[in-house]
C-alpha cells in the first residue's frame, strides 16, 4: 500500500466534499457503516451484496436494519442510504470507480441522498489510465462504468455551488486496509 | 458586406444588460486563476500537443473511426444509425419513439440536439421532452437558448429563476439557489422515473471499443442513461477518438479548461447495452446511437477549417474572450457561441448565419493560447471572413476606401495630407476630441489622433544622420499610423538606432501593409499592397525594421501566404520576410554604448502594455521590458492583466465602437491602478486607442512607444 497515494486520494476526495473514513479491518469498516446508519436514524438501507459488502448484510440485519437488495426504482429512491462496493480509487482526483453494470448497484449509488462506498485501500491507483486498465481486466470495459468524484453538484444558478442536485448530496468513502474480506 | 444594423443593435443591447455583465465579469475574473490551479503540476503544453495531434489524426481517419466504432458498439448490442443531416437524425429518433409508444422523454445536456432542434421535432409529434440539466431546464422553461456551451444559464439571476419556477409550478419560490436546486431535484426526479426514453449527447465516442463517455456534475446523465428503458445517444462525428488513452487525456483537459475543476463529479462510460427496469423486471436496455454529420464532414475535409475538429467543447475560448465577456452567448445567434461557435455555425447551420457574428472577433488571439486542441481560432475566423467577403463582397464604403484610396499610395497619402487640413476645426493638441453628427460615436469614448503636421517621410531628412562605420544598415518600414499620426515614434526609432550604430533609411515607395484589407476580408487588395511594399523594400539594407507588430506580421508572414500561388512573388516575399526585424528586438541585440544619463536619481514609473499582436504573434514581450529595465531613469511596474486586449482591433473600433470602448475601460483601469506615470507599448494601434481613451478620461498617464522612452523623451512629456 502506497501511503502517499492514500493520503493524496483522501485529500483530493475531501477537497470535493466527499467524506473519507479509513478502517484497518473489514470489521471496523462494517462498524463505520452501522454508525452512519444509526446516526441517520434510518431503519432501512439499499445494499448490493457482492465483494466487500457481502459480509456487511448479516451485520446490518443483526442491528435490525432492513436491507433492500433490489426493486423498482420508484421504491428504491425512497431509501435514505445506498451502500455499494467500488472497484478502484484514483489518487490524482479523489475519484472512486466501479463496474456499474449491475442495475441495483447503480440505483443505490444514484438515487439515494446518501451514498456509502467501500473501497479496498490497496485498490487506489495513481491516475485515470491505470484505473481504466484495472476495470478492463475482462479484456474490455464493463458495459456501464461509473467514475464518482464527490457528491452531485451544480453551479447553474448564479454559479453558486450547490451540492446534491440529481445524485447524492453526501458521499462517504470507507477505505478498508484489510485485504481479505 | 457590412455588419447588419440589427446585429449591432442586438450586441449593444447585450452590452447594456447589467445582470449578464455581472455574471460574465465575475466568471471571467475568477476563471484564469481557477484554471491555473486545476492544471497545477500538469504539463499543459504537452497535454495540448497530445490532444491536438490525437484529434487531428481522428479527423483525418474519421470514416474508419466511425465504422470501427459502429462495429464494436453493435457487437455489444447497440443499434447504430448514421444521420447525414439534422432531418435524418430527428426522423430516426422520432421513429424509435413512435415504434415504442414513447410519450415522455428526459434529456441530459446535448448541444448537438440543440443544433438540430430535436426537442421541437419531438414535441410536434406530441411527445413531452424535459431537459434535466438544471441550467438547461431553466432555459427550457423560459423558452430560451443556452448562452454558454458548458454553463447554459450563466446569463440568468436567481430572481429570474425563482420567477420562472414560481410560474411553472404555481407556487411561490424563494430566491435562493440552494432551495431552487432542491425544487428542481424534486420535480425532475418525477420526470426521470416516468420517462419512456432518455436522450443524451456524449463527450466522446471511442472507436476501439464502441464506448460512449459522458461527463456531468449533477448526475443527470447517469439517471438519463439508467432509468428509462430506451437510451438514445446523439453524437457528432467530431467527438470520435481512437482509443481509451486519448479519452484519459481529454478527461484531464476538459473539466480543467471548462470550469477549473480537475474532474467532473461523474464520468460515465457506456459500452453496449446494459440492464434496465421495465414492467417489473430487469431486461436489456434498448440502446440507439445516432451518429450525426450535419455539415461536420465538410468541415473536417476542408484544408483550413479541419482544425476546428480539434475542439473538445470545453468553451475555455469563451471564458477568456474579452468580447464574449461583454456580450454573452446569445448575440452569436445560433447555438454555438464565441469565435469557435461562428466557425461551427458556418458549417453546421450555414454561412449566412455566421456572417454577422464572425465580426465580433477582435483578433486578440488570447483563446488560441489556451485552447486544449490548439485551434488558432482567430486565424479561422479571419479565413471565414475572407471567404465570405470573396462571396458577398465588401460594403460600398469599405470597397471604395480600400480599392481607391488605401491601395493607391499616392492617392492615400494625398488624402491624408488633405485630411490634415480638413481636421483643423476639430484638432487640438494632437487629438480630435469631438466629431459632429453621426460621427460623434467615434469620439464618444476616446479622442481620435489628429493627422500630424508633418508625416515622418517629410521629417526623415532632418533626423537622418551619417553613421560612422555602421554596424548594419536598416530600412525603416513605418506603417501608416507612425508615418502620419505619430511621426515622433519614427524619429525616435531613427535617433536611437543611429546612436547604436545603425545606418537608417526610409524607402519612399512604402505604403500601407494591407493588414486592414486582410482583416476586413479583402484578400485581393491585400495582395496588391504586398507587392507594392515588396518592391519598395528591396534595397541593400541588412534589416527592414518595423515598430508596429501588425505591419511586422504582414511583412513576415502574410505577404508569403497571400502570394503563395505565384512562385516569383512568393520568393521575393520570403526574402523580405527574412530581413524583417522588430525595433525592440533589434535594440536588444545592440549593445548600448551611451553611459546611462541618470538625472539626479529622478525616475519615472513606467508600466508596460502587451499589445496582442506584439505579444502573441511576434512573441517578443520580454524585449521592450529588458530595454526599459536597463534605463536608469525608468522604474518598470507591472499592471494587472498586462496581456489583455486594449479594444482597438483596427476597423473593430468602427464596427463596434461601444464594445471596443468597454474593453478599453478595463485596460485603462488596470493602467491607472498600476500607479505609473507612463504606459509603454510597441504598437501604434494600441497607442491610438489608449492615447484617445486616457485623454478622454482626463488621465495624467502618458502613452508612449518604447522607442520614445529610449530616445529620452519621457522627461519632456
Amino acid at each position: 500500500m502506497d501511503e502517499k497515494l492514500v493520503s493524496q486520494f483522501k485529500e483530493k476526495a475531501q477537497a470535493v466534499s466527499a467524506e473519507v473514513i479509513r478502517a484497518k479491518t473489514c470489521e471496523e469498516a462494517y462498524q463505520n457503516v452501522l454508525d452512519i446508519v444509526a446516526e441517520a436514524k434510518v431503519k432501512e438501507v439499499g445494499c448490493v451484496a457482492s465483494g466487500l459488502t457481502k459480509s456487511l448484510l448479516p451485520r446490518l440485519k443483526d442491528s435490525n436494519v432492513n436491507v433492500v437488495e433490489e426493486g423498482a426504482p420508484e421504491d428504491l429512491e425512497r431509501l435514505e442510504i445506498g451502500i455499494i462496493p467500488v472497484d478502484v480509487g484514483i489518487a490524482e482526483t479523489g475519484t472512486v470507480a466501479h463496474d456499474a453494470t449491475n442495475l441495483f448497484a447503480r440505483y443505490f449509488s444514484m438515487l439515494c441522498p446518501t451514498n456509502i462506498v467501500l473501497l479496498k485501500t490497496k485498490d487506489i491507483e495513481e491516475n485515470m489510465l491505470q484505473a481504466i486498465k484495472k476495470l478492463e481486466q475482462k479484456g474490455t470495459l464493463p458495459a456501464y462504468t461509473a467514475f464518482i468524484t464527490g457528491p452531485s453538484r451544480t453551479a447553474d444558478i448564479e454559479r453558486v455551488l450547490t451540492i446534491g442536485v440529481h445524485g447524492p448530496g453526501r458521499l462517504v468513502i470507507i477505505l478498508v486496509d484489510e485485504e481479505d474480506c | 458586406m457590412a455588419v447588419s444594423k440589427e446585429f449591432k443593435q442586438k450586441a449593444n443591447k447585450a452590452l447594456n444588460d447589467e445582470n449578464l455583465r455581472r455574471a460574465l465579469t465575475k466568471f471571467g475574473n475568477d476563471y484564469p486563476a481557477a484554471r491555473e490551479r486545476a492544471y497545477a503540476g500538469k504539463d499543459v503544453e504537452a497535454l495540448r500537443d497530445y490532444i491536438s495531434a490525437a484529434k487531428r489524426k481522428a479527423a483525418e481517419n474519421i470514416d474508419e473511426l466511425v465504422a470501427r466504432f459502429a462495429r464494436e458498439a453493435e457487437k455489444r448490442g447497440a443499434k447504430v444509425f448514421y444521420a447525414r443531416t439534422a432531418d435524418e437524425a430527428n426522423e430516426y429518433i422520432a421513429r424509435v419513439a413512435r415504434e415504442n409508444g414513447v410519450k415522455t422523454v428526459v434529456k441530459s445536456k446535448s448541444m448537438a440536439s440543440e443544433e438540430i432542434h430535436l426537442n421541437r421535432h419531438l414535441q410536434e409529434k406530441g411527445i413531452e421532452v424535459t431537459e434535466t440539466d438544471l441550467g438547461e431546464w431553466i432555459i427550457q422553461l423560459m423558452g430560451q437558448k443556452p448562452s454558454h456551451m458548458v454553463m447554459p444559464a450563466i446569463h440568468l439571476t436567481r430572481k429570474e429563476v425563482a420567477k420562472t419556477f414560481s410560474k411553472h409550478l404555481n407556487e411561490e419560490m424563494p430566491e435562493d439557489p440552494y432551495k431552487l436546486t432542491k425544487v428542481a431535484r424534486r420535480e425532475l426526479r418525477k420526470k426521470f422515473l416516468n420517462a419512456d426514453m432518455g436522450i443524451s449527447g456524449a463527450n466522446m465516442a471511442v472507436a476501439e471499443n464502441g464506448a460512449l463517455v459522458l461527463m456531468t456534475n449533477e448526475g443527470n446523465a447517469r439517471l438519463t442513461t439508467t432509468l428509462p428503458p430506451i437510451h438514445v445517444a446523439l453524437v457528432g462525428i467530431e467527438k470520435f477518438v481512437d482509443n481509451m488513452e486519448t479519452v484519459t487525456k481529454i478527461l484531464e483537459a476538459l473539466p480543467r479548461s471548462a470550469t477549473g475543476q480537475i474532474i467532473t463529479s461523474y464520468v460515465t462510460m457506456i459500452d453496449g447495452t446494459t440492464p434496465t427496469w421495465k414492467d417489473g423486471k430487469v431486461v436489456d436496455k434498448d440502446l440507439h446511437i445516432v451518429i450525426l454529420d450535419n455539415g461536420r464532414s465538410e468541415l473536417i475535409k476542408d484544408p483550413v477549417f479541419k482544425e476546428a475538429a480539434q475542439c473538445i467543447r470545453c468553451a475555455s475560448c469563451l471564458n477568456v474572450c474579452p468580447v464574449y465577456q461583454l456580450v454573452g452567448g446569445h448575440v452569436y445567434g445560433h447555438i454555438y457561441a464565441g469565435g469557435i461557435g461562428t466557425i461551427l455555425t458556418a458549417f453546421l447551420n450555414g454561412e449566412d448565419e455566421a456572417f454577422d457574428p464572425q465580426n465580433l472577433c477582435i483578433s486578440c488571439g488570447k483563446c488560441a493560447t489556451i485552447c486544449p486542441g490548439r485551434i488558432d481560432i482567430p486565424k479561422l475566423v479571419k479565413e471565414l471572413r475572407q471567404r465570405l467577403t470573396e462571396k458577398k463582397g465588401l460594403s460600398f464604403g469599405e470597397n471604395f476606401v480600400l480599392k481607391n484610396i488605401v491601395s493607391k499610395p499616392r492617392t492615400f497619402h494625398k488624402w491624408l495630407r488633405r485630411a490634415k487640413t480638413l481636421q483643423k476645426p476639430f484638432a487640438e493638441e494632437g487629438y480630435i476630441r469631438h466629431l459632429p453628427l453621426s460621427f460623434s460615436k467615434y469620439t464618444e469614448h476616446r479622442s481620435l489622433p489628429a493627422i500630424a503636421e508633418k508625416p515622418l517621410r517629410d521629417l526623415v531628412p532632418e533626423v537622418k544622420k551619417e553613421v560612422v562605420k555602421p554596424k548594419a544598415k536598416a530600412a525603416f518600414y513605418a506603417g501608416c499610423v507612425i508615418d502620419f499620426c505619430y511621426p515622433e515614434v519614427g524619429t525616435a526609432v531613427f535617433e536611437t538606432l543611429q546612436d547604436r550604430g545603425i545606418e537608417m533609411e526610409f524607402p519612399e515607395g512604402q505604403s500601407c501593409c494591407g493588414a486592414p484589407a486582410a482583416y476586413m476580408g479583402d484578400r485581393q487588395t491585400a495582395r496588391e499592397m504586398a507587392k507594392q511594399n515588396i518592391e519598395a523594400l528591396e534595397t541593400d539594407a541588412d534589416y527592414v525594421v518595423t515598430a508596429c507588430p501588425t505591419c511586422a506580421h504582414a511583412l513576415k508572414h502574410d505577404f508569403i501566404e497571400l502570394l503563395k500561388d505565384d512562385s516569383e512573388w512568393k520568393e521575393r516575399a520570403e526574402k523580405l520576410a527574412g530581413k524583417v526585424k522588430d525595433y525592440s528586438e533589434l535594440m536588444n541585440e545592440l549593445q548600448s554604448e551611451e553611459a546611462s544619463s541618470s538625472n539626479a536619481g529622478e525616475t519615472l514609473k513606467v508600466t508596460y502594455h502587451d499589445s496582442c499582436h506584439y505579444n502573441r504573434s511576434l512573441g517578443l514581450s520580454d524585449k521592450p521590458r529588458n530595454l526599459l529595465k536597463q534605463k536608469d531613469d525608468v522604474e518598470l511596474v507591472e499592471m494587472n492583466e498586462s496581456d489583455r486586449c486594449c479594444g482597438f482591433g483596427g476597423s473593430y473600433t468602427v464596427k463596434f465602437p461601444e464594445i471596443s470602448a468597454e474593453i478599453m475601460k478595463r485596460k485603462i483601469k488596470n493602467i491607472e491602478d498600476s500607479g505609473a506615470d507612463i504606459v509603454a507599448m510597441d504598437c501604434p494601434g494600441c497607442m491610438i486607442q489608449l492615447k484617445g481613451g486616457l485623454d478622454k478620461a482626463g488621465s495624467n498617464v502618458k502613452v508612449m512607444h518604447t522607442a520614445e522612452i529610449l530616445a529620452g523623451r519621457a522627461k519632456n512629456k
